[in-house]
């Protein structure tokens, strides 16, 4: 791959293994959780109301889309617009994500509205809160979801399988 | 007592409350007078050189008027009150000296830095508490978007906030340009809140609209100036082979304070806001002087405005930098710090992209009892969120170490590239 496209590196190769995101919500949450794991992204992610957002990554994509490099639908009928991504062409990737192929398959399929509940927690439990505290933030941080208490407890059950598997990178989150 | 403060965009701003004096005179707070808002800009912009010390009593003074407003439609309490405006004055308490440059290069945060001083052992920690014992931690969640009344959060940050307006407001006036500029009465007036969110009336649409042109002016004619971030990617470098060469034990001029820095050590908060302008400006002059050639040259470009090139890349991505990293190798230049792509994604600041709904709020537009994202009423917002063209520059310099022009060879090179 070209030195002009090493910083987009992994988001290519996420969208070459994924196929196709629906939505960018849901690519910042992949990326987000992918980079709790320790895959090497080096977007900055801060706390945005509806979970762990990266403005740097919002404007990746931005910038992706003037290069060509990706393609972007938006469709604008509802009160919000919606947008899905794919990669406009073949380009060649760096093979740093291999080993989270699986994973990323599996949260492509996942909704994002429970993405949105895992990467909430992961950065809660970076933050050093124990369990208890963390269902009581969610509470209060995201009242306007409404999260059940079965949907909470399967994101932490969901969290514990994919950190025996993969690891926690503590140091990498933000 | 009452404390009349001069302010150049808002005239009076007038401070009544013996807490908030004290915190604007605490030395975490004061420190602040030594850390310009604009960083670079300066060179670019001669007038930019405001510090966050009158950015953020400003964005104080819009959190009160906004908070007032409010409270026209919703019961605000005292405890709220204080908390949004300790919150506003205090948000950006812990930037470094040249923010995100000196963030990049010593692996810092200033956001971090935020709530460890309000939350440590600190003068402005022992304020809050006077005024309640869980003063500092709810200034932290209102900071950290974790606060119960989340409106107060969206208030100070959020793609509408009193932060945002402030230093729109106040870097536009000390640029020296003119389109920063927007009613900034009639949006404040316009707030409502709606589920806990801020949603502006639409009576207010036209003065949001001023608001998001004016982000947009303001981004792609200042904060992305290609010869303030070039400035910026001499900064950086400088700090990088510093940082490299003090790892390396051959660093020949140290600044104490920095060393702490250069070490990655755990620094406390009293060492941490020692830390300024002047310091990394005093670190420039004396590494001048350096025996190393690459430390050297690169304070004097800084010194003596003998900027890098930046050349706006037209040809279509992806293309190979290798001719040029050769060119420079010729030279023997080390390509590490005399060549470097910039992009928007690389600046802080960002212009307006309209978020999916859950994703980053949008402006929101309240019609007829319903709400409804900015660009279903505004036809010139809707045109320049997203789907612009985006500026990239390159940066190269402009002449070897002995003073012969190396720039034209690499402008050819990429000219030839474009026609390809």
């Amino acid at each position: 791959m070209s030195d002009t496209l090493n910083e987009y590196a992994n988001i290519i190769e996420l969208l070459n293994i994924a196929g196709e995101i629906d939505g960018r919500k849901k690519i910042q949450k992949i990326v987000y959780i992918l980079k709790s794991l320790g895959a090497n992204f080096v977007e900055n992610f801060y706390f945005h109301y509806y979970g762990p957002y990266s403005d740097t990554l919002t404007i990746e994509l931005e910038e992706l889309k003037t290069m060509n490099i990706i393609e972007e639908e938006k469709n604008d009928s509802g009160l919000f617009p919606k947008y899905r991504y794919k990669l406009k062409k073949e380009i060649d990737i760096q093979h740093n994500l291999d080993k989270y192929k699986d994973l990323i398959e599996e949260l492509n399929n996942q909704k994002s509205r429970f993405l949105e509940l895992v990467s909430t927690i992961i950065y809660f439990e970076h933050e050093g809160y124990p369990r208890d505290k963390i269902v009581n933030k969610i509470k209060i941080v995201k009242s306007d979801k409404n999260y059940t208490d079965e949907e909470i407890d399967s994101a932490f059950n969901f969290l514990k399988v994919i950190h025996d598997e993969y690891g926690f990178d503590d140091e990498r989150i933000k | 007592m009452k404390k009349y403060f001069r302010d150049p965009i808002y005239n009076f701003i007038i401070i009544s409350e013996n807490w908030i004096l004290d915190l604007i005179n605490s030395k975490e707070f004061q420190r602040l007078k030594q850390v310009k808002q604009l960083g670079t800009s300066e060179v670019t912009y001669y007038g930019a050189n405001h510090t966050r010390f009158s950015h953020s009593i400003g964005t104080m003074y819009l959190m009160d008027k906004a908070l007032a407003q409010l409270k026209n439609v919703i019961n605000i309490d005292e405890e709220t009150r204080k908390i949004g405006l300790a919150a506003a004055l205090l948000h950006d308490i812990g930037h470094g000296p040249f923010s995100h440059v000196f963030e990049k290069v010593m692996s810092t945060n200033h956001e971090q830095w935020t709530i460890d001083i309000i939350l440590g052992d600190t003068e402005v920690n022992r304020i809050l508490r006077a005024v309640n014992i869980d003063f500092p931690q709810k200034v932290a969640e209102v900071i950290k978007k974790e606060y119960e009344h989340k409106f107060v959060s969206y208030l100070l940050s959020s793609q509408l906030d009193v932060d945002r307006m402030d230093y729109l407001l106040r870097d536009s006036y000390y640029v020296g340009v003119k389109y920063g500029l927007f009613d900034v009465d009639m949006i404040i007036k316009s707030m409502l809140v709606c589920d806990d969110n801020i949603v502006i009336d639409y009576k207010g649409l036209y003065a949001v609209e001023q608001y998001v042109l004016a982000r947009h002016y303001m981004y792609w004619q200042v904060y992305y100036h290609k010869t303030t971030r070039g400035y910026e990617l001499l900064l950086q470098n400088i700090l990088k082979r510093a940082k490299y060469l003090y790892e390396q034990n051959l660093l020949d001029i140290k600044i104490d304070l920095l060393i702490p820095v250069f070490k990655n050590e755990k620094i406390n908060v009293e060492e941490y806001i020692q830390l300024n302008d002047s310091v990394i400006l005093y670190a420039i002059l004396s590494w001048k002087n350096s025996r190393d050639k690459i430390l050297r040259d690169l304070c004097c470009k800084y010194l003596y405005r003998d900027l890098y090139k930046a050349y706006e890349i037209e040809q279509s991505f992806p293309f190979s930098l290798d001719a040029i990293k050769e060119i420079l190798k010729n030279q023997n230049m080390d390509a590490d710090y005399y060549l470097a792509l910039d992009r928007p994604s690389n600046v802080i600041y960002d212009y307006y992209v309209e978020g999916e709904e859950g994703e980053k709020p949008p402006i929101l537009i309240n019609s007829m009892g319903k709400n409804k994202s900015i660009t279903r009423f505004s036809e010139s917002i809707k045109a320049i969120s997203g789907s612009q063209k985006i500026k990239y520059y390159l940066y190269f310099p402009r002449y070897n170490y002995e003073g012969v022009n190396i720039s034209d060879d690499i402008i050819k090179y990429l000219e030839e590239l474009k026609n390809e």
